[in-house]
């Protein structure tokens, strides 16, 4: 299977952000992770790229409660400089919460492609990887 | 040919109908009162008509109109005065002469005009008061006017009962009302801690099933310790958060907390002192002014940990910009001892942040510090004890936040 270029992840636990990292090197699909702890660093490194399309990430795995700027901002911020990226990103909301009405509107965000509660397993992010490079 | 009776008597029968429709739209005992004494004396032509009310063995005359000043305000034995005997042999008294009537006691009427007088009991079954009308001269009350002012008097009881079940029915709608708040608080604090249970105890919790995941799917040793390491700072985390809702639970179920008169000012100096190494390190201006009101009458130890959390995050959250200054005031304001603390800090965009402020473990700045604790557990406090908080806040010129910590009465 075909791997990924780079996989972005916006977390802020440090001990969620090292676990996940460690599970995506674990599955050896992924060439290059970056972190970003929070939505408002993630926008800025999207924005930083922009012009060079090929160094964007194909995948953003997106936690939702953040300081600064949450994932649901985080979510209205991208939408908004989507149209300057070159290219279609894959977003999955992964989150600890359980609450339905995150669910609820994961689901009315049409950039969200799934909502992953955590944990996420080795199994369960190959499938997601899987999935896009079928799609793609 | 059909008698169709006097003029005075159709006039009569106006006042009766006109006064039935002004009772049935009286609310409470005064009004009923007012239009009764004035009814009284239209009716029957009298120089003047009392209202009195029985108040177990006394009678009270709790108001009147007349041409002057009669009984308004005064009690007497239900022994000694005609409106007595009238509710307690239930039927009207006439009088034409009253210094010739021995239940009259002729000493309490000497000061007045009266000279004759018809009463009628209101409520003949289980008398509840009396109304009276009085003559300047000495007539005898026709029958005429005592069946009016039985009339009226009749109407008078059923108005009564009427304020009485009405004030019944306002009390328990009232208790009602109170009982629907304290649902609606309850309802929302368990939401509040269903959110905490989701969210708060959930987080710690997935990462310790997500390190277990990766403890059991991992080959090789080296990783597997580096894992079982990593599990002790999330046990940690997991231990503090379930240690900071039990503190909350404490605050919410503990209904007796201890409240003393403080002094805010006191108080405050403490707190500064306390955090005199942070206040130097950030070069703070401090100033304070509780000139307004001193005094505050509330839990010692909650108000201790409030001024302990604003005035630390107000040095924490400063604006590297420019060197805080910190006001605190406190002032009145509808009965309520208001406590403000004002920064200079680097604020909160409450556009997107307003409800998130005060719950558990959010955070707005990327502090080291920062736990999301502080602001929760202040809420709770001020609001255990029925006061409130509120925040304003401009992002990169700072916060004002604003407590109603107790209700002057």
């Amino acid at each position: 299977m075909e791997k990924l270029n780079t996989l972005c992840i916006i977390e802020d636990n440090d001990v969620t952000q090292f676990l996940l990292q460690q599970m995506v090197e674990e599955t050896q699909m992924v060439k290059q992770v970056k972190l970003c702890s929070n939505g408002l660093r993630a926008i800025e490194y999207l924005r930083a790229l922009q012009d060079q399309p090929e160094l964007l990430p194909e995948m953003i795995l997106l936690d939702l409660a953040m300081p600064v700027m949450d994932g649901w901002r985080f979510l209205e911020e991208y939408r908004k400089i989507k149209p300057q990226l070159g290219k279609s990103i894959t977003i999955y909301i992964v989150t600890s919460s359980i609450d339905p009405a995150d669910v609820q509107k994961a689901k009315t965000v049409s950039e969200v492609a799934d909502f992953i509660v955590k944990p996420v397993t080795k199994s369960r992010f190959l499938d997601l990887v899987r999935e896009l490079k079928r799609v793609v | 040919m059909t008698h169709l009776g006097s003029t005075t008597d159709i006039l009569n029968m106006e006042r009766l109908v006109d006064t039935v429709q002004k009772l049935s739209l009286a609310r409470n005992l005064e009004t009923i009162m007012q239009i009764v004494r004035s009814a009284a004396r239209k009716l029957t032509g009298a120089d003047g008509a009392t209202f009195v009310l029985r108040e177990g063995d006394l009678c009270y005359y709790a108001d009147e109109e007349a041409i002057s000043p009669l009984w308004k305000g005064s009690r007497f034995p239900m022994n000694t005065c005609i409106s007595g005997w009238v509710m307690l042999n239930k039927k009207p008294a006439v009088i034409e002469d009253i210094y010739k009537d021995d239940r009259i006691p002729a000493d309490a009427y000497r000061p007045t005009f009266v000279k004759s007088l018809a009463m009628v009991p209101i409520r003949t079954l289980e008398p509840i008061g009396a109304i009276g009308n009085y003559w300047a001269n000495y007539r005898m009350p026709t029958m005429k006017e005592v069946a009016t002012l039985q009339a009226l008097a009749d109407i008078t009881a059923v108005s009564l009962e009427n304020v009485e079940v009405r004030i019944q029915l306002e009390e328990k709608l009232e208790e009602r009302k109170l009982m629907i708040e304290q649902l609606e608080r309850q309802k929302e604090q368990l939401e509040e801690f269903t959110h905490i249970i989701a969210h708060n105890i959930r987080a710690p919790l997935s990462n310790l099933l997500f390190l277990n995941n990766m403890l059991k799917e991992s080959a090789s040793i080296e990783k597997k310790l580096l894992y079982l390491e990593k599990q002790k700072p999330v046990i940690d985390f997991l231990n503090d958060t379930f240690e900071e809702v039990v503190d909350a639970i404490q605050v919410k179920t503990d209904f007796n907390v201890q409240r003393e008169y403080l002094d805010m000012e006191n108080q405050l100096q403490f707190v500064i002192s306390y955090l005199q190494g942070e206040i130097l390190e950030a070069k703070a201006t401090i100033t304070y002014d509780f000139s307004k009101v001193r005094k505050v009458f509330f839990p010692p130890k909650y108000l201790e940990s409030i001024f302990m959390n604003l005035l630390s995050n107000a040095l924490r959250y400063c604006s590297p910009k420019r060197l805080p200054e910190i006001h605190v005031r406190s002032y009145l304001k509808d009965g309520w001892v208001c406590f403000e603390i004002k920064d200079n800090g680097l604020g909160i965009n409450l556009a997107n942040h307003g409800e998130q402020v005060f719950k558990l473990h959010k955070t707005f700045h990327e502090h080291p510090k920062a736990k999301g604790f502080g602001l929760f557990i202040t809420k709770t406090q001020v609001e255990a004890v029925g006061g409130s908080i509120s925040l304003k806040s401009i992002p990169d010129e700072g916060s004002i936040f604003t407590l109603r910590l107790f209700k002057n009465r």
